[in-house]
């Protein structure tokens, strides 16, 4: 059980405070409602770009890290499809700095020329480091554009270009401040040795005063279903191989949801899986595979990824794969196999939540998809999952039609075994 | 708007240090000492085993790392897939890791299932049968991750950087290229095992919700006598002084992957504290000056860092980015003027508080919760101080003068006595 209390101020901020004696931390999360599914396709990679602005300076406060260092801090932040989430640690004594920091960063940012200039050189060599510096690194470049057609998802929280980040102007990064940088759309999570009561009188203190913005009303383009399988072909120098495969797969808020996650687990995750099991271990003709889920708020994809071995052709390796599904689908689940998944799924749980920053995340997560004590539900969720709603689940999940294929050809020329 | 002074940080409060909790420690009937951290509040245990069977105590290249790894692939009273099938129904799993001075065996479970799973962790330990084929399935998928590594700009500095600073025959300096792993036979690891797993060599460490019958269950299961009964006999790793720049060529790579450094020593040195201050300042934490200048100010990184990294015999400091290809050149130049800077001017008495203080909040988080606390007792595992030794440390940290960090750069800064390694395009 982890017990936590929640208050909302008048201004519409929403506060979580979780309370354990057992820690000289106090952990701060904040999660600000605004992902790369709210971007302009026009200026993709801004909701990102914008997470390392909020460490330039803010209108009070010239540096957001010396104060936060000096009282024995320490911060990071991360941009998905969906949210711009910041955290931070520090010794509880000096948790009014949190406060101090983050109030004012809700308030107003002080924008300059030199901090987005600088921004977007940083941004633009993130975006070489982990997509087009690395093997395989642009697989994500590839596949979201060929699972969605029309949802926001068809780009990368990085963006579809660097162009659209070195495009950015102060001006459009005020408008997306104004815009998505209000208390009505936040959700604080405090954690440690501290009392709700304190927490409210400094959250009063410090972030009451900020006025309310406007309302965000979200009007994405839902994604059709899909009804054709689709299929891209690359060729890249890495030297082996490659099959990448995406279906269609329902919102966070879908009760198949959870059920969905535990699939995943059964088909892809660990060595006793049933991928790992036939095509690795059995087959030989992968050298690693795995499936997850990105566990997107909207309609998100059910992926599963792998390297062939030398000498099998990818074709023939997909086939592989689509065989180990048809044997899911046709064949009834054994017992002990849901037992297996479900009772990894809530180890997992359990392992999760030692950290105390990882239970400040959780908590603003489960409250943002509509209440954070979801996350004492989730043991008795997976517990009641049973082999029928597996197989009506998989059933629905690897239709005909919703499947996107991606083979990355290795044009490497030696020979490997 | 309201009369709040949000200029003003709030008053910061004396950070008590605590004390980094020691753990319970006793002795197996063979020898093998046990250290235990007990957290009530868990529903999980860890349990590590550590062995001294690092990389650099192998004769055949790879043998430490495989070793290690197969253990988890097949044993005399288990296959492969009972044991994946085995940890994943009860939903643990196992960290196994090889470094250049030890050898890990972690398991990770909830307690109610350890009765089910130490049978199958001690099968792992103390009876691996190195099959063959199972074998020849780890070392296709080890090679292959190899391969696709060494296309990393970063992998390749960090290779040839390890080689050149200890020597490519030596001990810590030994690299391993994709033909080993076509040399590597199942023979060899039965031999390392033989070498160097077993009770003689080991230490235990268990932290998490611990209660007596797991106690008891762990020392029923491991407290007899087990494999090799000698504890591995210290390496000897030459002491190397290698300078100077070495570019690998990357054709077509966006960026270059810098590596700089040279060979220091470990926690046994008494400058190993101050050094922890002067590294932090300069590129330990997000806002050294490392980080201030080449991403803050000039943009030519996502990221910067440097470290020293402590091992059984010296250590060693190195400073690792990848930079824009065309900024390369500019980003070395800055590193220089970084180190200089911390040679030739003594660091100001405001940024030095911040760092302390930031060190001390470090120090802190290393004691939020039992399994933080264990990591910190594992980094110090070969130095047989107890957990005494960080409050050591950050009593230093927290007393150390400007003067003596500037003597400390001056002895160990010199950019000229550093070995620089860069993979990438040159332009």
């Amino acid at each position: 059980m982890i017990p936590f209390d929640r208050f909302t101020l008048p201004n519409g901020l929403r506060f979580i405070v979780h309370h354990d004696p057992n820690t000289p931390i106090l952990a701060m999360n904040i999660l600000y409602d605004v992902g790369a599914r709210d971007e302009d396709p026009e200026q993709t990679g801004f909701a990102h770009l914008f997470e390392h602005l909020m460490f330039g300076g803010s209108v009070n406060i010239p540096r957001y890290d010396e104060p936060l260092q000096l009282a024995g801090g320490e911060n990071n932040a991360f941009t998905n499809s969906d949210i711009t989430n910041y955290y931070l640690t520090l010794p509880v004594q000096n948790a009014e700095t949190a406060f101090w920091l983050e109030s004012d960063r809700m308030l107003s940012l002080a924008f300059s020329e030199k901090s987005l200039e600088v921004q977007r050189n940083v941004v633009v060599e993130e975006f070489r480091q982990s997509y087009l510096n690395q093997p395989y690194g642009d697989v994500w470049l590839l596949l979201k554009p060929l699972a969605y057609i029309t949802h926001p998802y068809q780009w990368n929280t990085i963006g579809k270009e660097t162009a659209h980040i070195t495009n950015a102007s102060l001006e459009d990064v005020r408008r997306f401040y104004a815009r998505f940088y209000n208390p009505n759309n936040a959700i604080v999570t405090v954690a440690g040795n501290v009392s709700t009561a304190y927490i409210k009188e400094m959250a009063e203190k410090w972030f009451g005063p900020i006025p309310a913005g406007p309302v965000n009303e979200r009007k994405l383009a839902k994604e059709p279903e899909q009804t054709t399988d689709r299929l891209n072909e690359v060729e890249r120098d890495v030297p082996f191989s490659a099959v990448y495969k995406a279906w269609h797969m329902c919102a966070q808020q879908h009760p198949d949801y959870y059920v969905i996650d535990l699939l995943s687990d059964l088909l892809g995750s660990g060595n006793s899986s049933r991928l790992y099991v036939e095509l690795v271990r059995k087959q030989k003709i992968f050298s690693e595979i795995g499936a997850f889920i990105t566990g997107d708020i909207d309609p998100g994809l059910f992926v599963v990824h792998g390297k062939v071995m030398p000498g099998v052709d990818p074709y023939t390796a997909d086939q592989g794969i689509q065989q180990v599904i048809e044997h899911l689908i046709s064949q009834k689940i054994s017992e002990a196999e849901l037992r297996k998944v479900k009772n990894k799924a809530i180890a997992s749980l359990a392992f999760e939540n030692i950290s105390l920053l990882n239970r400040a995340m959780n908590l603003t997560f489960h409250e943002h998809h509509g209440d954070a004590g979801q996350i004492n539900k989730l043991p008795a969720m997976y517990a009641k999952i049973n082999v029928d709603s597996l197989a009506k689940a998989s059933r629905e999940l690897f239709r005909k039609g919703n499947c996107n294929t991606l083979i990355y050809k290795s044009v490497n020329k030696e020979n490997r075994e | 708007m309201d009369k709040l002074n949000r200029e003003q940080q709030p008053k910061l409060n004396l950070v008590g240090l605590g004390t980094m909790a020691s753990p319970r420690s006793c002795r197996f009937e063979n020898g093998i000492k046990v250290h235990l951290f007990e957290g009530k509040a868990h529903e999980a245990i860890r349990l590590d085993l550590v062995f001294k069977a690092g990389t650099a105590y192998q004769q055949v290249k790879l043998a430490a790392s495989s070793t290690n790894r197969m253990l988890k692939e097949g044993t005399k009273q288990f296959t492969g897939r009972q044991i994946a099938s085995k940890l994943d129904y009860y939903g643990a799993y196992t960290d196994l890791t090889a470094t250049k001075d030890f050898a890990w065996i972690s398991l990770f479970g909830l307690r109610k299932h350890f009765p089910k799973l130490l049978p199958i962790y001690e099968s792992m330990v103390k009876a691996p049968a190195f099959k063959p084929a199972d074998f020849k399935v780890l070392n296709r998928q080890q090679k292959h991750e190899f391969v696709v590594n060494s296309q990393k700009p970063k992998h390749l500095a960090s290779r040839v950087f390890n080689q050149e600073l200890f020597g490519a025959g030596s001990p810590y300096g030994q690299t391993a290229d994709e033909i080993d792993y076509d040399r590597l036979k199942p023979a060899d690891l039965a031999d390392f095992y033989a070498g160097f797993y077993g009770a003689g060599n080991c230490e235990i460490i268990i932290s998490g919700a611990i209660d007596r019958a797991t106690e008891d269950m762990v020392q029923e299961r491991f407290s007899g006598l087990w494999g090799t009964d000698t504890q591995a006999a210290a390496i000897a790793q030459p002491h190397a002084s290698v300078t100077g720049l070495n570019w690998i060529s990357k054709p077509g790579a966006l960026q270059s992957a810098i590596q700089m450094g040279k060979y220091l020593f470990n926690r046994k040195h008494p400058d190993f504290a101050g050094f922890l201050v002067l590294n932090t300042v300069l590129g330990g934490y997000f806002g050294s000056r490392l980080m201030a200048n080449i991403r803050e100010d000039k943009g030519y990184t996502y990221g910067i860092h440097s470290q020293l990294v402590p091992l059984e015999q010296g250590g060693f400091f190195v400073i690792g980015t990848e930079t824009g290809r065309d900024v390369t050149q500019a980003a070395l130049e800055e590193i220089r003027n970084e180190l200089l800077r911390l040679i030739h001017e003594p660091i100001p008495e405001d940024e030095l508080v911040l760092v302390k203080n930031y060190l001390t909040g470090s120090y802190l988080r290393g004691l939020d919760g039992v399994y933080n606390q264990a990591d910190k007792f594992k980094a110090i595992l070969g130095l047989g101080e107890g957990m005494e030794y960080y409050n050591k440390v950050i009593r230093t940290v927290q007393d150390i003068s400007a003067e003596v960090l500037q003597e400390l750069a001056v002895r160990y800064l010199q950019p000229d006595s550093m070995l620089t390694v860069v993979a990438g395009e040159r332009v």
